[in-house]
């Protein structure tokens, strides 16, 4: 397998307190934090602290970790939970004006996963952009999880032990977006 | 048609948004130490390359209560299980290859019908190439191996050790056909340096020869019967469903390797972990004998670890009764879900900060959890818990599982969600995901424990019951200070950055000087030299100005002033500054004035400046090896160096005594367990001063007049956050704790 590292070598030595562990951890996974929290705080200073008091916190829970688990999607919602905090808490000193549509924002990524066009894409990703930063950070976190972190709607459900009964949710809301969708086809043509 | 995916459009955007700069590891690890600082767990950070010393005696010599299992397997130290009974072939001497500043050793190679296992290190990774880069612009590629007949094997399992400059691996693969003496380990490029400009497939060629007569491959012998013993738990309780099996053991020169499994029948819960703290191993006498966890051997055997199976592996080191023993389990964790849940209203218009006292007791299995207060988020869109638990339960997660949450990262005090929609109006009920608790035993297996070479430790000044019995005494002795005056480094709240602090015997108390890890007093104690991020810089006791030492960086640690006033050692670390780096480090002299600055000891190895005679005219200092460290002294004019002694312990500290007659230093004692000694320079002489298992006690240094050694205690029962300071007498083994000094003595004169 072509892993950087054996992963759960990492964290059963990690275990053992070894904490040169850690920086193997960090080394593998700090892109991808940061990239993660950076899309919710929208900020690279504050998705850095997000990032590492994600790894400080996996740091010290970590004998609890089972290591036969996957241990990025167990730090990235950790990551994620940390940036929204963060963000809304910046959002509080710095009152945004908000008024993004997240299904608008689902939409255009949507297009820019398919457009051929170079312009058009660098046009859409500006957009996206956009549109994320009148998102307030939770909402960008929906993005998040969903279209950079790969989890689908019934991976979100389980990964938060949604009930059963509780998917209405889901379903309400993969109906707005595919509305949305068709409009923006229809906008485009 | 997709051209892309969602993710490739965010992760693009998202590298538009962060730059190319990432490195946590320096904050990160800064802040660990605060965590580190608990245990004081200093464990090498570094696996050099092990020589694997080799010689093919099948032991036969086996315990009548124990017969030797089907043979299929046997334990190689430095490599592992190997099979029996068949030749194996091993490499003909290590192999070095240069690729400009980075070296590849191959160290070993040992291949049996099943399996070729390689050991090899990669040295000197360039600072430019770890540090502030895309992680996607590295190498990620694991070498493989080209056969004679020029087949590919790929490697099968990995295990490895990164310490930022270099890193050590274990590759294994299929084996080499039994006909085929060569073959070559093929780099794609070097990993963790970067693919641009690196070169492509390194070539390492190896040649292995029939292992010789003499290689000692130890029998692993397997008990005459599972032993699995619950002690009187009903069948329906989870404990009851567990149990504790002891199948074998392996006995080499020096250790006993106790190869076993916890298992449940309770399909409901995963078993999580056992501390080694819940472990115990009574011999035939009734007394614990030294045990230690080995996370890199696992019994081929046992099956992988599950839910319901934890294979276990201890290290037996030090003396024993040999004959029926007992390895008792006190708890085990276990991660459960619960249906436990509590309902709160935040009322009809709840304001972000706004706090909930709550106090809601929550029956988690046996154990009461109590929800103290919910505060809202800033957006007014999740909540996070303050919750107390006992010390049996861990990582209460909660939930809303009626509405869509975000995020979520574990359990614990603190922990919480963010709505995905919006704050659900009325009450809400708040749901258990999940917990850790810890099972209570014991269980108990028994083992035949065969006869052992080991000799039993001395007795020592600093004992568990002499330091409980020190903290109990009204009074208290201190050395004669006269004057002297001890710089202490410590990290404490509340940010937990490592600080230089003056202290005061007498009254216990201790005056912040400056952020630095390392420090030492001038002879005049009018100025200190200390180790910052920055580099090492002067500072003025009597005014607190602070001068950067030109031409220092934050690669320099431990500086050391000599006794006469002229000169400074200090350590120089590897390229990449990280903390812990184990890649080279020199020994670095400079003028009292910070000019002059110049290497006494450069070369690939780990070495470390530790202390100066009191003439001044020698430097001790250590230098890495695979299983411990070399003292060697030397003379800093002439750099002629002579060999002393050689401590078992990679990262052990030295402290001379002031007439130079003796050292203080740390020491690894049976089953990993931390000692201070006294002994003569050339390690004569050693007295135990200190074995206080499982108080931690290093750090050793000299009182002034020679008479106390101050060292660093840290006992989790006073204080999980902190050690303190501690002064042993050495003519009387009187314990003075000084338990509001916290951190280790760096300099005192």
């Amino acid at each position: 397998m072509e892993t950087r590292m054996n992963e759960t070598q990492a964290i059963q030595r990690l275990k053992n307190g070894e904490v040169g562990a850690m920086e193997e951890l960090v080394q593998q996974y700090q892109s991808k934090a940061i990239r993660t929290a950076c899309l919710i705080t929208r900020d690279e200073e504050l998705a850095r602290d997000a990032a590492q008091e994600a790894f400080l916190r996996v740091y010290q829970r970590i004998r609890h970790f089972d290591e036969s688990r996957p241990f990025e999607p167990y730090l990235l919602r950790s990551v994620v939970n940390t940036a929204i905090n963060m963000a809304e808490k910046q959002r509080k000193k710095v009152p945004l004006h908000e008024s993004g549509d997240p299904e608008l924002v689902e939409a255009l990524i949507s297009k820019a996963a398919s457009t051929e066009d170079q312009v058009v894409y660098r046009q859409l990703k500006q957009q996206i952009l956009e549109g994320l930063s009148q998102l307030p950070p939770r909402e960008r976190a929906v993005i998040v999880e969903r279209y950079y972190l790969g989890l689908s709607e019934k991976e979100m459900a389980g990964m938060h032990e949604v009930a059963p009964g509780t998917v209405k949710w889901l379903l309400n809301s993969a109906r707005n977006r595919l509305r949305i969708l068709m409009r923006l086809e229809d906008d485009q043509s | 048609m997709k051209n892309r995916t969602s993710e490739q459009v965010l992760d693009e955007l998202a590298r538009e948004l962060t730059g190319q700069d990432f490195n946590l590891s320096s904050g990160l690890m800064a802040q660990i130490r605060k965590e580190e600082h608990k245990k004081m767990k200093r464990k090498s950070l570094m696996i050099t390359a092990v020589a694997v010393v080799l010689g093919i005696t099948v032991l036969l010599s086996v315990p009548n209560a124990a017969q030797a299992v089907k043979r299929l397997f046997g334990y190689l130290p430095g490599t592992g299980f190997v099979e029996q009974g068949v030749p194996l072939r091993i490499l003909e001497q290590p192999v070095k290859v240069d690729i400009e500043e980075s070296k590849i050793i191959l160290s070993q190679a040992v291949t049996d019908s099943e399996n070729l296992r390689l050991f090899y290190q990669v040295e000197n990774i360039p600072y430019s190439d770890t540090l502030n880069e895309d992680n996607e612009a590295y190498c990620h590629a694991l070498p493989w191996v080209r056969t004679a007949d020029g087949q590919r094997l790929n490697a099968k399992t990995v295990t490895a050790n990164f310490w930022g400059s270099g890193y050590y691996r274990q590759l294994e693969f299929s084996a080499l056909p039994a006909d085929q003496h060569s073959a070559t380990l093929v780099l794609p490029c070097i990993e963790g340096a970067l693919k641009a400009g690196s070169p492509a497939d390194i070539e390492v060629p190896m040649l292995l020869v029939d292992a010789p007569e003499g290689m000692t491959v130890y029998p692993i012998v397997e008990l005459p019967t599972p032993t699995a013993k619950p002690v009187e738990q009903q069948e329906t309780n989870l404990a009851g469903q567990i149990s504790l099996t002891v199948q074998k053991y392996i006995q080499t020169d020096d250790r006993l390797i106790l190869l076993g499994a916890v298992q449940s029948a309770n399909p409901d819960v995963r078993l999580s972990l056992v501390e080694i703290s819940d472990v115990l191993l009574l011999d035939a006498s009734g007394k614990p004998a030294a045990l230690a966890e080995d996370y890199t051997l696992e019994d081929p055997e046992s099956g992988e670890r599950t839910a319901q199976n934890l294979p276990l592996t201890y290290v037996v080191a030090g003396a024993y009764q040999p004959g029926e023993a007992s390895l008792i389990i006190d708890g085990v964790w276990v991660e459960r879900s619960s249906d436990a849940s509590f309902t709160f209203d935040p009322g009809a218009n709840p304001q972000p900060g706004q706090t909930w006292t709550l106090n809601k007791e929550l029956q988690l299995g046996s154990h009461l959890v109590t929800i103290k207060d919910a505060v809202l988020t800033p957006d007014g869109m999740g909540f996070s818990f303050s919750l107390e638990n006992g010390k049996d339960i861990s990582n209460v997660a909660l939930t809303d599982l009626e509405h869509a949450v975000l995020g979520g990262g574990g359990g614990g005090d603190g922990t919480g969600f963010n709505y995905r929609d919006a704050l659900p109006s009325g009450p809400i009920t708040i749901s258990v995901s999940f917990y850790s608790e810890r099972i209570k035993g014991p269980w108990q297996a028994q083992v035949e424990l065969p006869a052992t070479n080991a000799t039993p430790l001395p007795d020592s000044c600093l004992t568990q019951a002499t330091w409980q019995e020190a903290l109990l005494k009204s009074s208290r002795a201190l050395p004669t200070t006269d004057g002297s005056l001890m710089v202490l480094a410590g990290a404490n709240a509340p940010d937990y950055f490592y600080r230089l602090y003056l202290a005061d015997l007498e009254s216990s108390t201790a005056k912040d000087l400056l952020l630095s890890d390392g420090g030492s007093l001038s002879p005049d104690q009018k100025t200190l030299v200390a180790a910052t991020d920055e580099g090492m810089k002067f500072y003025d006791l009597t005014t607190g100005a602070v001068t950067p030492i030109s031409g220092s960086d934050r690669r320099d640690r431990e500086p050391i002033w000599s006794p006469d006033g002229s000169t400074i050692a200090y350590t120089r670390g590897p390229a990449t500054g990280l903390i812990g780096a184990a890649g080279p480090h020199e020994v670095w002299l400079m003028d009292a004035d910070g000019t002059n600055q110049r290497a006494l000891v450069s070369d690939n190895q780990g070495n470390f400046a530790q202390a100066w005679t009191p003439d001044s005219k020698t430097l001790l200092y250590t230098s890495r090896i695979a299983d411990g460290a070399l003292l060697i002294s030397i003379d800093p004019k002439t750099g002629e160096a002579n060999l002393l002694t050689q401590f078992n312990y990679q990262n052990a500290g030295v402290a001379v005594s002031p007439d130079g007659k003796q050292m203080a230093y740390e020491a690894m004692l049976p089953g990993e367990k931390y000692g201070v000694y006294v002994s003569d320079l050339d390690g004569g002489n050693a007295r135990l001063i200190a074995n206080a298992d499982p108080i931690v006690v290093t750090g050793p240094q000299w009182s002034p007049d020679g008479q106390w050694l101050a060292v660093t205690v840290y006992d989790a029962s006073i204080n999980e956050n902190s050690s303190s300071l501690a002064l042993v007498n050495l003519a009387t083994c009187e314990i003075t704790p000084m338990l509001d000094l916290h951190g280790h003595v760096v300099s005192w004169r």
